[in-house]
């Protein structure tokens, strides 16, 4: 769901839309969620700063012609004990990345499961992404570009090797989902009935729609 | 009353007549009365109740109500904490309210309301603002409206009916806030304010009717998850794979922080509130993970760590408290924001415990049952140090503050040897050095130089010396020298042993006295009491200069003529004549006329 909160802002600051969108990452421990992010977010690998404590829920903002789009990146914990509260987390979110390791072909069995469980319970306009991370381990490489192409290109998925250690594709991907997300206003959808479907808070604000969550 | 009234277990002939004095027998069934006379007793005694039943007497009247269903709770609850018990006794005493009308109901849950003076004190600024305008009627009317449909329909709808209307409120004010004049010129973060004020304000009033209401099974699902943590107290961080250094002093005060956080929660009223409690409880997972992973902890090891604290924790109420949260919070703060993505990471972590097997902790069946069962109790440092006692606790930092002062004594020990080691390196190479010194130049006493002198024996040498020499005055030397101290000194040794410097011979006898000379004369005769070190250094030159040659002419008529001579030397000097003792009086007082007469023209 797009979500805007600036259409009816009274006092200005309405030149282009700002859009918030829920971004949940999901794939194995240790394929990189976190580093990809963090990447993203802010632009390092490795030599983290004091500031950054957490690298779970964290907020980005791409700018997209005319319209600003707000990434808030909700991470989940990999494990496979985990699995079954990963509903939880992307319930209402608007985009997802699978995450694999190009290096380990379980992650991708895994990657696969994901994409099946989001088509099947996440809400149906969702935007899935398909990132084979750890690009710069290509020496190591044990899924194959085109395999991974191939099923992204069957399943309707956008699709980018990354690699967050030499920030190779990893700002291009989240461009592509913002490109790819509906920018105009969808509110009172039937698809996120039950799901809380709510307008969003931008900095200052926010609108509140939808019914409670649980 | 019940009780003060009760008969005694002495028994005599007056016990047994009727407690009325009426005459007849009394029964202890009757409370001591006689049938007629109880009868009217109990008439009395319940209009009374009726009069105390919103007073300080209610307490066993609701207590009768609800003793046959509360009581298997009480007894249950009694070995829980003290603080809880108190508050779910609250929750028996409802029902007593529904006998009064809504509005009294209101006036109960306004009056002495601490936590609403609270919220009300924290937006002092924010009701400041608004005060005297249409825009606070217009929020008092909303907020009344929707409190008096929450009353009104709190005993006939259900929690999640409540809910709704609760978020549709939210919903339909927020909107009011967008579009309607009355908040035309109010700004948006002013809006956002009153949105959160309106929301904690109706939720604190609320809070006694809203949180774990007695007609939901909230209760039961706060003991039944109560139950299931302390049968899983033995789980350990190892269990659960979260990365905890359990044995950090500093990690183990932040997982403290983090549950003292996490227990807030409870005693926090408005939604919001006790959201950012478990904000402040997940922010300090994170700083705590931080130490122990060594960068920004991501997911995978959050997750684990949330789960750890909640089962170290065990929250009080916490299903109410989650539910309370999920029911009556702004929607779009719990779907959205940290908030949001903090929330739902309990929310997990509360299903995982609730689901929690064997198989998700990694372990053999049997073992987890047994651990369950509570046939076994693993040994855990972690739960000593929580747990069993404080001193123990106490002991494990001291033995941690000793082994690093242990520590620090070794290195400062190495150093103080290193150090010993350096100071007699030291000496053995200054001792060789002083050695290689003495070996390249070795001390011998060689023939001296100098004869011993004989005073008595003619000196051949004495007579290859140059003649001796005459002092001289030179009068350039003296004039140029005059502002150097120094040099004057030296001149003055120069004078008492003669030095060719000084061609005296010329001196005397001159006619021409030129102007240095004419100075000298005038500071000779002249002393100033007040002048600094500097004439006083003048004038002792002089002094010897005219010791060494008494003989002097003392030309008063030259030191007249050439008297603008003392302008260049410094005429800012005032003096006062002074007997210098060589030289004659007349002269004396001939320059103190001079002088001012000087000063008198300048």
């Amino acid at each position: 769901m797009a979500n805007r909160g600036t259409a009816q802002r009274p006092n200005g600051s309405t030149q282009g839309k700002i859009c918030q969108f829920k971004l949940v990452l999901l794939g194995e421990s240790a394929v990189g969620k976190s580093s990809l992010v963090l990447r993203f977010v802010k632009g390092q690998f490795h030599e983290y700063q004091e500031s950054t404590i957490g690298a779970a829920f964290l907020t980005q903002t791409v700018c997209l012609d005319d319209t600003t789009v707000k990434f808030e990146i909700w991470d989940t914990a990999g494990q496979e004990r985990y699995h079954s509260l990963a509903p939880m987390y992307y319930r209402g979110a608007q985009a997802a990345i699978v995450v694999y390791d190009i290096t380990n072909q379980d992650t991708f069995v895994r990657a696969q499961t994901w994409v099946k469980e989001l088509q099947r319970q996440a809400s149906p306009s969702i935007v899935i992404a398909l990132a084979g991370n750890k690009a710069d381990l290509s020496n190591k490489r044990v899924v194959e570009f085109d395999e991974a192409q191939t099923y992204a290109d069957e399943n309707g998925l956008l699709f980018m090797e990354t690699s967050a250690k030499t920030a190779m594709n990893v700002n291009d991907i989240f461009l592509a989902i913002a490109k790819k997300l509906p920018k105009n206003e969808q509110s009172g959808s039937a698809s996120t009935s039950g799901q809380g479907r709510r307008l969003v808070e931008t900095e200052g604000q926010k609108a509140a729609t939808g019914n409670c969550c649980k | 009353m019940y009780s003060t009234k009760t008969p005694t277990l002495r028994i005599d002939e007056a016990d047994l007549k009727c407690k009325n004095g009426c005459g007849f027998y009394g029964n202890a069934e009757w409370e001591g009365y006689c049938s007629k006379c109880y009868r009217e007793y109990l008439q009395k005694q319940r209009s009374q109740t009726e009069c105390n039943v919103y007073g300080q007497g209610y307490d066993l009247a609701s207590s009768n109500k609800n003793t046959i269903s509360a009581h298997q709770k009480y007894e249950e609850k009694k070995v829980q904490q003290e603080k809880k018990y108190k508050l779910l006794n609250i929750s028996f005493r409802k029902p007593v309210t529904k006998v009064q009308g809504y509005q009294e109901l209101l006036y109960e849950l306004t009056k002495d309301n601490p936590d609403l003076e609270k919220v009300k004190t924290d937006n002092r600024d924010l009701i400041a603002m608004i005060a005297k305008t249409p825009v606070e009627r217009d929020v008092r009317k909303c907020m009344h409206s929707f409190i008096i449909e929450i009353l009104q329909n709190k005993d006939v709808k259900r929690i999640e009916e409540l809910s709704e209307i609760t978020q549709n409120f939210y919903q339909v004010f927020a909107k009011r806030l967008e579009n309607s004049a009355k908040y035309a010129d109010i700004t948006p973060e002013i809006k956002e304010k009153l949105l959160d004020y309106v929301e904690r304000y109706a939720m604190t009033l609320l809070y006694r009717i809203l949180f774990c209401p007695p007609f939901t099974n909230d209760e039961e699902k706060d003991l039944a998850i109560q139950k299931r943590i302390r049968q899983l107290n033995w789980v350990s961080g190892k269990n659960l794979e979260c990365r905890i250094h359990e044995t950090s002093s500093e990690v183990r005060e932040l997982v403290y922080t983090s549950i003292t956080d996490l227990l807030n929660m409870d005693s926090a009223k408005a939604p919001q509130e006790k959201l950012s409690c478990v904000i402040y409880c997940c922010r300090n997972i994170f700083l705590m993970l931080q130490q122990s992973v060594g960068g920004p902890a991501s997911a995978d090891e959050f997750l684990p760590a949330l789960i750890f604290i909640v089962l170290k924790a065990n929250p009080a109420r916490l299903k109410s408290n989650i539910n309370f949260i999920t029911r009556f919070c702004n929607a779009s703060r719990l779907m959205t924001g940290e908030g949001g993505y903090y929330f739902t990471n309990l929310c997990c972590a509360v299903s995982f415990i609730e689901n929690l097997t064997a198989e998700s902790l990694n372990m053999d069946e049997k073992d987890f049952n047994a651990y369950m069962s509570g046939e076994r109790v693993p040994a855990n440092t972690w739960e000593s140090a929580l747990m069993i006692c404080e001193s123990l606790h106490l002991m494990c930092e001291d033995i941690t503050l000793l082994d690093e002062m242990k520590a620090k004594t070794t290195e400062i020990m190495t150093e103080a040897l290193n150090l010993k080691e350096k100071m007699l390196q030291f000496q053995e190479e200054m001792k060789s050095e002083v050695n290689m010194v003495l070996d390249k130049t070795p001390l011998l006493i060689t023939h001296s130089q100098r004869l011993p002198t004989n005073l008595d024996c003619e000196d051949i040498e004495s007579y290859q010396l140059p003649p001796p020499i005459i002092p001289q005055v030179c009068p350039t030397t003296i004039n140029n020298s005059t502002p150097q101290n120094d040099m004057r000194i030296s001149l003055i040794e120069d004078c008492i042993t003669p030095s060719p410097t000084f061609d005296f011979p010329s001196f005397i006898g001159d006619d021409s006295f030129d102007v240095s000379k004419a100075e000298d004369e005038t500071s000779l005769i002249s002393l100033d009491t007040q002048s600094d070190f500097d004439t006083q250094q003048d004038k002792s030159t002089n002094e010897l200069l005219v010791s060494t040659h008494l003989n002097l002419p003392c030309s008063t008529e030259s030191e007249q003529e050439d008297y603008h001579g003392f302008t260049v030397q410094g005429s800012n000097i005032p003096t006062i004549p002074c007997s210098t003792g060589d030289l004659s009086l007349n002269s004396t007082e001939m320059d103190c006329e001079n002088y001012t007469s000087y000063f008198h023209n300048t």
